[in-house]
């Protein structure tokens, strides 16, 4: 469950607007851009498009290719991965849809130029270098035509520049990651292969996020695709084998007043299970009842778990010295019903990503609360969190 | 102490009381001063705003790139983009859609409509100026068809506003909507909109017209070996300016040229009224020396008049020359985009540097001007400075060592012309021309009148041409610049007749076919190998008899500046011009690796028949020969010409620009007829007349020349301000003359033709005078300055029309001039004005 992306696609106007502002590198700027996504988190313009209203209605292939009468969509690929020599990485490679209106079934081809259109992607390629403490990342936008950018379903294929996730036959899997950017020196290639069967988050893939119907997306999840390939970074190619987690969510709704941001773990554990858990953090300090998660068991088999079923403590945390923002950055989180206790530590402190939007994105470890022996692996995001100064503004 | 205080301001009460007494002179040397540096001022800012447009086009939404891909004379493929990025992983690069076009609420001006990508101008930082934080405007650009921003130029003159629709000319009633404005209060002029919208509006759907990039020396030299093979170009934007500024370089200096010729008039006519109103107080002066007032104070005395009246000429000129400025900007931009390449935004400013250099050259001049009559002005010795006839002896003395002098400089300037690559050496050398004609023009003109005087045996023409020779002391400096105005007018006009003539001549070579048919899709055309049937359909029209093929394409020689041109001539027709029989240069043209070069061509590489020229084929370098030289007016940036089959092997490109079809004697309307029906079934023809084109191409000529026809018309006014002074100063001195004809018996009616006549005389001498001094400018603005500044040659023709026109334009000022002068000199009682001298 990708909460920021919710605050994406409602602060989108103003958003783009950041990005280019943000390019200037002028700190006056950045702050406009953040009052300006901050004043947009109310509820946005969603009259003409479909809402998540009742369960049941994901169907795959079919719901692998885009939605564009939904706002905002994405393809959420991120992953642990091992080099040959012991090295670990991280990477993050995802694809953001945005529709700014709503797709009458006359408007676009009405247009007679093929670069018309009312859809943006917008990309993330992250990689994390842990025994290096690296972490780079790069943002693209682009429209959703003239073949810049777009997804489509046979054969699957979602694409920014050479940024690329596609299946490699007719079936959804296996695909391949590909992404590469010349001035960062980043580049991954990587093969995901058929793992455990995909998850319908919340009530049959629909999850709910707010009060009221609509005000909820739909929600599946590959927790665990093996994946392998190649990476380079810091100009050493690496030769790397792991697990990737695909989130795909589409959706036309708005936060609830009164919800600040989100902490939100992807953790796969080494006995084979996999945890999801995210909590919507209210202003009061207090999850809000829309909190969940799932745990998927070694055969597949998941069951949901409400706000009731999991502990969330934040225990330490880091301040980063570019933004001046505190993450809490290690965790423990307690799952009473099954005895399980574990401990969430970042794999590198600063995988910060200061992009269109601010937030905490990066690879962690999984161990007993205070141990060293590591239980897995795993990814988090954190969203929400405001410098102390900022914290004063009205 | 005291005394000298009191002398001085005695002395300048004194010149201010002339000056008001004599308002005439006042306005005039006002007046002669403020049109040079209006002309000045003009000229420069039109080419500085021309520059800055140029600049500012290059550098809009172009962020930091450092390259873009473009294809000269053509547009790009819609794919392109993405294959740059997804094939070559280029990820900071953004398109752009420009065009030009005509709105309802200003239906004789264009206005440029520049469409965008918001996000991947974004990329190459291009866009933060159009959208500054809290502008919302992105989505609107994006989503709603014919939405776009304008600049705050446009708002301004316009008078429009957020909300509001602008109608489109020739749109069929599309309107566009205004969503917002850019940011930024810079004086250009552009509509902004998404790329979509570009390409609707312009209806120019699959093409862009520039990629820009930002690169690293290792993606640049991938890219550029790439995009070869699709005879795309990659050039780095510093180049681009560069380039435009090489492109326009000799046309600018032109501008400014001939912007101080009208200075120079100017000049001289500062020179002729300080030196009359000189010459007009000569006595007051005598009587001041004889009163102790030294040298010096006589000279500051003339100098603070004329830095006074400057002062005010300077202030007017730089005013006049700003409204005029803003008017020549457009025409300026207008002929560079005509000759060159256009920009995309207007723009007009004004530059705080340009209008104090002109205020310097205004001073300069002017005081320049005024220094030799203020220097004679303090020379004269007391007692001799009052008596009159000192001046007109001493003038005849100095007409010796006037036209030593003047041979002089004009032997000086022969060498200069003679020798000179240089563009502004050879003004130079133009200017010196002329001051050796003003400086010649007071006797020869004395010499002429006693010529004249001496063999006329009727009395009233003989004393009248006798009259204007003795008063040249007074009348020499307006006659110059007389003279030196009637000069530049029809010698500019010669120089443009001919020049039009030229190209009349040359069009009937370049345009040889009678009807033309372009390809609308040359590529498809080429692509499904229709080509061989289109032109076997052709020639199988009754009426046809031959056809002529021709490809234009960006010189393939690294820079891009010059043009390549492919043909397979017709066997009828008459390209090329050349020197070299047409036979002869066809048969080189035929055999590999010979190409013609165009005459600029030659000239600016400095190349001549049997040199080598070596041009980058898709297979690598090529070395070519050349094998004639031929006339071309269509670019002074070169042009190369190869046979079109060679060119197809050698660039395996197999588009075609234009298939010219000639037509047998008098068939012409019935085969148009029959190839617009051809056109008409395929739908992918452009049929047109090279009457037509002709038609088009002399309007382009004349477009071009409108900003030299000003300055022309400009010099055509000094003339008259410069008669009318002459005649003035004439009038106002021969007071005692008239008193004396009129006591000796002569009825004010003679009186008056008496005076009329010695005006005509006088406009006429100087006209006639000035009819060489003119051919000969029209001779070295075609021979020096064209070939130095443009590589063209072109045949040099007298208009004796012209010509007359300009002696009839000094001797009707001159009679128009002396008009109200004559009269008033009668109304004097002769008594008064024999007792007032």
């Amino acid at each position: 469950m990708r909460r920021v992306l919710l605050i994406f696609s409602l602060a989108l106007t103003g958003l783009l607007v950041g990005v280019l502002a943000l390019r200037e590198g002028s700190d006056t700027q950045s702050v406009q851009v953040r009052a300006s996504v901050r004043s947009l988190l109310g509820p946005g313009d969603e009259a003409g498009f479909r809402r998540a209203e009742a369960p049941g209605e994901i169907r795959l292939p079919r719901d692998h290719g885009p939605h564009p009468d939904y706002r905002s969509e994405w393809w959420y690929f991120t992953g642990n991965l091992s080099g040959e020599s012991g090295r670990e990485f991280g990477f993050q490679l995802t694809f953001f849809r945005f529709a700014l209106a709503p797709t009458a079934p006359a408007s676009p081809s009405a247009r007679s130029s093929s670069w018309a259109s009312d859809q943006i992607y917008m990309a993330h390629f992250a990689l994390t270098d842990a025994s290096r403490d690296e972490h780079r990342v790069v943002e693209r936008l682009a429209r959703g035509s003239a073949g810049l950018a777009g997804a489509r379903l046979e054969p699957f294929e979602v694409w920014l520049d050479d940024w690329v996730a596609q299946s490699t036959g007719v079936e959804f899997l296996p695909l391949q990651l590909s992404a590469r950017d010349a001035a960062s020196g980043m580049e991954l290639v990587l093969e995901l292969s058929p793992g455990k069967e995909p998850v319908r988050q919340g009530q049959d893939g629909l999850s709910q996020k707010g009060a009221g119907s609509g005000n909820a997306s739909w929600y599946y999840s590959y927790t665990r695709l093996p994946a392998a390939g190649s990476l380079q970074v810091g100009g050493e190619q690496h030769a790397v084998s792991g697990f990737a987690w695909l989130d795909r969510e589409w959706s036309t709704s708005s936060l609830d007043a009164g919800v600040q941001g989100w902490d939100w773990f992807s953790l796969q554990l080494d006995d084979g299970r996999d945890l999801m858990i995210y909590s919507l953090r209210q202003v009061d300090g207090q999850s809000a009842p829309q909190s969940a998660g799932s745990l998927v068991a070694r055969n597949g088999n998941s069951r949901l778990l409400s706000l009731n079923d999991f502990e969330l403590q934040p225990v330490q945390s880091w301040r980063s010295p570019a933004t001046g923002v505190s993450w809490p950055l290690v965790w423990r989180l307690r799952l009473p019903q099954e005895a399980m206790e574990l401990e969430v530590r970042p794999t590198v402190s600063d995988q910060e990503q200061d992009l269109s939007v601010r937030y905490w994105e990066g690879s962690v470890d999984v161990f007993a609360p205070g141990g060293q022996e590591r239980l897995g692996r795993g990814y988090m995001e954190l969203t929400g969190y405001q410098p102390p100064s900022a914290n004063s503004l009205p | 102490m005291t005394a000298a205080a009191v002398n001085r301001s005695l002395l300048l009460l004194a010149g201010l009381r002339f000056y008001l007494r004599h308002p005439g002179q006042l306005g005039l040397t006002v007046a002669g001063i403020a049109l040079g540096v209006a002309t000045v001022v003009a000229i420069d800012l039109a080419a500085y705003s021309s520059g800055q447009a140029f600049e500012a086009s290059t550098r809009l939404f172009r962020g930091q790139a450092t390259h873009e891909i473009s294809r000269p004379g053509d547009s790009l493929p819609d794919d392109l983009l993405a294959r740059v990025r997804r094939d070559y992983g280029i990820a900071m690069s953004a398109p752009t859609v420009e065009g030009r076009l005509r709105l309802a609420v200003e239906p004789r001006r264009s206005i440029s409509l520049i469409g965008i990508d918001p996000l991947s101008a974004a990329r190459v930082g291009g866009a933060t100026a159009a959208f500054a934080p809290g502008a919302s405007n992105f989505a609107g650009l994006m989503t709603q068809p014919g939405a776009v921003l304008i600049s705050a130029a446009v708002a301004q003159e316009l008078g429009v506003e957020t909300g509001d629709e602008l109608k489109l000319l020739d749109g069929g009633g599309e309107s566009l909507s205004i969503i917002g404005q850019v940011p930024g209060e810079s004086g250009e002029r552009y509509l902004l909109a998404d790329i979509a919208t570009a390409q609707e509006i312009l209806q120019r759907t699959g093409q862009l017209t520039r990629i820009d990039l930002r690169l690293t020396a290792d993606q640049a030299g991938l890219l550029t070996s790439q995009l070869r093979q699709e005879g795309l170009q990659l050039r780095p934007v510093a180049a681009t300016l560069g380039q435009v500024d090489a492109m326009t370089r000799s046309f600018r200096i032109n501008l400014q040229a001939l912007s101080l010729l009208a200075l120079l008039v100017g000049a001289f006519l500062v020179f002729s009224t300080v030196s009359f109103s000189v010459v007009r107080r000569r006595e007051m002066f005598g009587l001041f020396r004889s009163l102790g007032a030294r040298r010096r104070e006589v000279l500051q005395l003339v100098l603070t008049e004329i830095v006074v009246l400057a002062a005010a000429g300077v202030a007017l000129g730089l005013l006049g020359g700003i409204v005029l400025g803003s008017g020549l900007v457009s025409l300026v931009l207008r002929t560079i985009g005509d000759l060159y390449l256009s920009t995309s935004v207007d723009y007009f400013g004004v530059s705080l540097p340009l209008l104090l250099k002109a205020a310097l050259i205004g001073f300069g001049a002017s005081l320049g001007a005024a220094a030799w009559p203020a220097i004679e002005a303090a020379r004269a010795p007391p007692r001799r400075a009052m008596l009159r006839a000192y001046l007109e002896r001493q003038g005849r003395q100095a007409a010796g060592s006037r036209l030593l002098l003047s041979v002089a400089l004009a032997c000086a300037a022969a060498v200069l012309l003679l020798f000179t690559r240089e563009l502004r050496l050879a003004f130079v050398g133009i200017f010196m021309v002329l001051i050796a004609a003003a400086v010649a023009a007071p006797p020869l003109v004395q010499f002429s009148m006693r010529g004249l005087a001496a063999a006329s045996t009727w009395l009233p023409l003989s004393y009248a041409a006798r009259s204007v020779a003795a008063n040249l002391s007074r009348t020499g400096p307006a006659v110059a610049a007389l003279m030196i105005a009637v000069a530049t007018f029809s010698g500019v006009g010669l120089m443009i007749g001919s020049f039009r003539l030229s190209v009349d001549e040359w069009l009937s070579y370049s345009l040889d076919a009678d009807v033309l048919v372009r390809p609308t899709d040359s590529r498809a055309l080429a692509a499904s190998g229709e080509e061989a049937d289109l032109l076997a359909e052709l020639r199988r029209l009754p009426g046809v008899m031959d056809l002529s093929l021709s490809r234009r394409r960006a010189l393939p020689d690294g820079q891009g500046i010059a043009t390549l041109l492919a043909v397979q001539p017709a066997v009828q027709g008459r390209w090329p011009q050349s020197e070299q029989p047409r036979a002869r240069v066809l048969a080189s043209l035929a055999r590999p690796d010979q190409v013609l070069v165009s005459e600029p061509f030659a000239r600016k590489r400095d190349v001549a028949e049997g040199d080598a020229l070596s041009l980058l084929t898709p297979a690598g370098e090529r070395e070519f020969s050349i094998a004639a030289t031929f006339v071309d007016y269509s670019t002074d940036l070169g042009l190369v010409a190869m046979e079109l089959g060679r060119y197809r092997q050698l660039f395996g490109d197999q588009q075609l620009d234009t298939i010219g079809v000639f037509t047998a004697t008098g068939q012409t309307a019935t085969v148009l007829a029959q190839v617009e029906d051809l056109a008409d079934r395929r739908g992918d023809l452009r049929v047109t007349t090279s009457a037509f084109l002709r038609q088009l191409s002399l309007l382009v000529f004349d477009r071009t020349f409108t900003i030299t026809q000003v300055l022309r018309l400009i010099a055509g006014l000094v003339a008259v301000i410069a008669v009318i002074n002459a005649l003035q100063a004439q009038r106002l001195d021969s007071r005692r003359e008239i008193a004396t004809l009129r006591a000796l018996g002569f009825s004010p009616g003679q009186v008056l033709r008496l005076g009329e006549m010695q005006s005509l005389l006088l406009g006429t001498g100087a006209g006639v005078l000035a009819v060489p001094v003119g051919i000969l400018m029209a001779w070295l603005l075609i021979v020096v300055v064209n070939r130095i500044a443009f590589g063209w040659s072109m045949v040099f023709v007298i208009d004796w029309w012209l010509v007359s026109q300009g002696v009839l334009l000094a001797a009707v000022a001159g009679l128009l001039a002396g008009w109200l002068p004559n009269r008033r000199s009668l109304r004097e009682s002769p008594a008064v004005a024999l007792r007032a001298d």
